[in-house]
């Protein structure tokens, strides 16, 4: 039985360092609708970005300037994520468009614009 | 009847002891039910505007330029002409009778809204049309 019980708590330490845990923003978010929008299974990260244009990650608001060393290191802990800008739609658009341009600039493949699809 | 002859002592613990696994098991299942975020999100991809597409060798129009104005209007930059959100659809549809290939592309003003942008981006792929891309305005040329 012993060596049984060691092996379930191998696979559990390994399941715990694997698990990819979604990064929300935290923060509520009246996202646009789209009819055309596809659902993304494996999404790592979840900008926010609120009605009044302030970017939020992780549950606390960042500078647009910030973004790119974030980005740059969220791409380290999690190569090859999916990234999803939600944005408010009564945000200003330059936001979503700036933020999806710091993304690719920072090497990440698949940035995605958030909508609500039903 | 049968009779059942005992030849010798069978060795002892045989059977394993499933308790502490299935508590074990069922730990585990609680524990990922509980990590597991059913995040379900949705979204759009956004294409960039490449440079070839801006240039059209033939008479004919191969792409609309849809400017969203900071006022959440909307614009079709060649044509000179405002257009109705609800419009859209029924617009690019036209549009894509002449040019079944035809590229989109949406130029939003740095204060226009997000919601708009992506109204106007799921009524472009609702009526069809494959490329659709976003760029910010660039000042003052786009109109």
């Amino acid at each position: 039985m012993a060596p049984l019980i060691d092996m379930i708590f191998i696979l559990l330490i390994f399941f715990l360092v694997t698990a990819s845990f979604v990064k929300t923003p935290g923060i509520d978010i009246q996202k646009p609708y789209a009819e055309t929008a596809e659902n993304r299974k494996k999404t790592n990260l979840v900008i926010g970005v609120a009605q009044d244009s302030t970017i939020w990650v992780e549950g606390r608001m960042i500078d647009i300037r910030d973004t790119r060393s974030y980005l740059e290191r969220f791409l380290q802990e999690t190569p090859n994520g999916t990234v999803v800008i939600s944005a408010d739609e009564e945000s200003r658009s330059e936001i979503t468009l700036l933020l999806h341009d710091h993304c690719q600039a920072a090497g990440i493949k698949e940035v995605y614009i958030g909508a609500a699809n039903k | 009847m049968k009779k059942i002859i005992i030849t010798g002592r069978r060795p002892a613990a045989t059977e394993l002891n499933m308790a502490p696994l299935i508590d074990m098991i069922f730990i585990l299942l609680i524990f990922f039910l509980v990590t597991t975020s059913f995040v379900n999100e949705a979204g759009l991809e956004r294409k960039k505007p490449q440079p070839s597409m801006k240039t059209s060798q033939t008479e004919k129009r191969t792409n609309v330029t849809l400017g969203i104005m900071a006022d959440n209007s909307i614009w079709d930059s060649e044509e000179g002409r405002s257009i109705d959100i609800k419009s859209i659809r029924a617009y690019i549809e036209n549009f894509l009778v002449e040019a079944p290939k035809g590229t989109v592309v949406i130029a939003a003003d740095k204060d226009s809204l997000i919601g708009t942008v992506v109204k106007v981006m799921d009524s472009c792929r609702l009526a069809g049309v494959i490329n659709v891309s976003v760029a910010p305005m660039t000042s003052g040329g786009d109109r």
